[in-house]
């Protein structure tokens, strides 16, 4: 984080989950064309993509596909952990395995060939204006909002978090309002626009919420 | 033959340029998958095609001389709703892939990387097999809720009875195995019944 205190005003801040150093530059230059300054700090390992999420407050975390200690798919868990209102966009020239419909359902924003960064600007406009309203939202709301779109009552909601049935209830009623939502169909779909939660098969569903991110309800439901 | 190969795929090729529409076939053969292939290069083209072959997945050129696929969606999801479109493109583009999923794309494939096309055609279809057990009825009804209609408001669409629709919306999740309505839009959004919520219809 080199730039200047006047530079860094209106610079985009970047995560850069990547191995090779000699990446940004590319990236860096692109971003300064289409006139959006970028401060860029690169990692490479779960930790450190933490730490960064926490100290740097990232715009936007761009990730290669797969490194050789982490992928994307860890990427974006640490990213709805730490900081669940920053997207996530998939920079790689080797997608071979998995198509880009694929990495989209699993949570990432796009998918953006290396040798083809023209669309990452207008990318990371839209992924950001996407989520401006998630930003009305505070930590807890998102949480609330994630549990009650992957198909948790507020019962269990509330045992979760150790909340009662009622703040839980509060908090719904709030964020649906803050997001100027009235329907829960609508809930569902903005979530899964801003990778809150998932679209997916009837299978992965049903394992996700039994056995999924959120264990400890699965354990509640169990008794 | 192997067991993989049992099941006929119909795969409607929307793609003016033969030799293009041949690389997909042979790739798809070579992946030993059975599949039977129509094409189609207009608007009418297209819409004949879909209700008279009845395709389980569409692959499309992204710029057609006389079909863009922005039209090959609109046109899928007015005809055969939920058929998974696969987008297929030269590096000459103006979108990325994100934005052509969020327009309701299954997928966005470069002609330059072919070689993921058969395992995302299996999926695609694959995520769709549950649907077969639902009557059009119940898909209809899916479709409403999944858009965010109420009870009262998917019966007076459907001039059915408000009792009527609870009956069928507890039957449709219970073929599917989901007992959660979020789960029944998840599930929906996946397959292309509902998109997602973009920030412009939130700040309308």
């Amino acid at each position: 984080m080199t730039d200047s205190p006047s530079n860094s005003e209106q610079a985009v801040l970047l995560v850069l989950v990547e191995e090779s150093e000699s990446e940004a530059e590319p990236i860096l230059d692109h971003l300064r064309q289409a006139g959006k300054p970028a401060i860029l700090k690169r990692v490479e390992t779960k930790p450190a993509l933490a730490a960064a999420m926490r100290e740097m407050e990232p715009d936007v975390v761009l990730s290669e596909y797969a490194l050789s200690l982490m992928n994307f798919r860890d990427a974006l868990t640490i990213v709805q952990e730490t900081r669940p209102h920053t997207p996530l966009i998939v920079v790689t020239d080797k997608l071979r395995t998995e198509d880009s419909g694929s990495c989209v359902r699993a949570g990432a924003e796009t998918v953006i060939g290396k040798s083809n960064l023209r669309w990452l600007a207008g990318a990371i406009d839209e992924a950001i204006a996407a989520r401006e309203p998630l930003r009305r939202l505070t930590p807890r709301q998102i949480q609330v909002m994630r549990l009650a779109t992957q198909g948790y009552r507020s019962r269990e909601i509330a045992r979760t978090l150790k909340l009662s049935e009622k703040t839980v209830e509060h908090h719904r009623h709030q964020l649906m309002r803050r997001l100027g939502l009235d329907s829960y169909a609508d809930l569902v779909r903005y979530a899964v626009r801003v990778g809150v939660t998932l679209a997916a098969s009837t299978t992965s569903i049903s394992y996700m919420l039994t056995h999924g991110e959120d264990s400890a309800i699965a354990r509640n439901r169990a008794v | 033959m192997n067991a993989e190969s049992e099941k006929e795929i119909r795969i409607l090729i929307a793609d003016a340029n033969e030799s293009d529409v041949s690389q997909v076939v042979t790739l798809l053969r070579d992946a030993q998958m059975r599949i039977a292939v129509e094409t189609a290069q207009s608007e009418e083209g297209l819409a004949y095609t879909l209700r008279d072959f009845k395709p389980d997945v569409v692959l499309s050129e992204y710029a057609l001389p006389l079909l863009d696929y922005r039209t090959t969606l609109k046109v899928v999801q007015s005809i055969r709703p939920g058929t998974p479109v696969i987008i297929l493109s030269g590096p000459l583009r103006e979108e990325d892939s994100g934005s052509c999923v969020r327009a309701g794309a299954e997928s966005f494939i470069s002609k330059l990387n072919m070689g993921i096309l058969p395992g995302a055609i299996k999926a695609a279809v694959e995520a769709r097999e549950p649907l077969l057990k639902l009557t059009s009825r119940q898909i209809q009804v899916m479709r409403l809720v999944a858009s965010g209609y109420r009870t009262h408001e998917v019966a007076r669409e459907l001039k059915l009875s408000a009792k009527t629709i609870e009956s069928h919306r507890h039957q449709l999740m219970r073929k599917l195995g989901l007992e959660r309505t979020a789960c029944l839009i998840r599930y929906a959004i996946r397959v292309g019944f509902a998109p997602v919520l973009t920030p412009k219809s939130l700040l309308e």
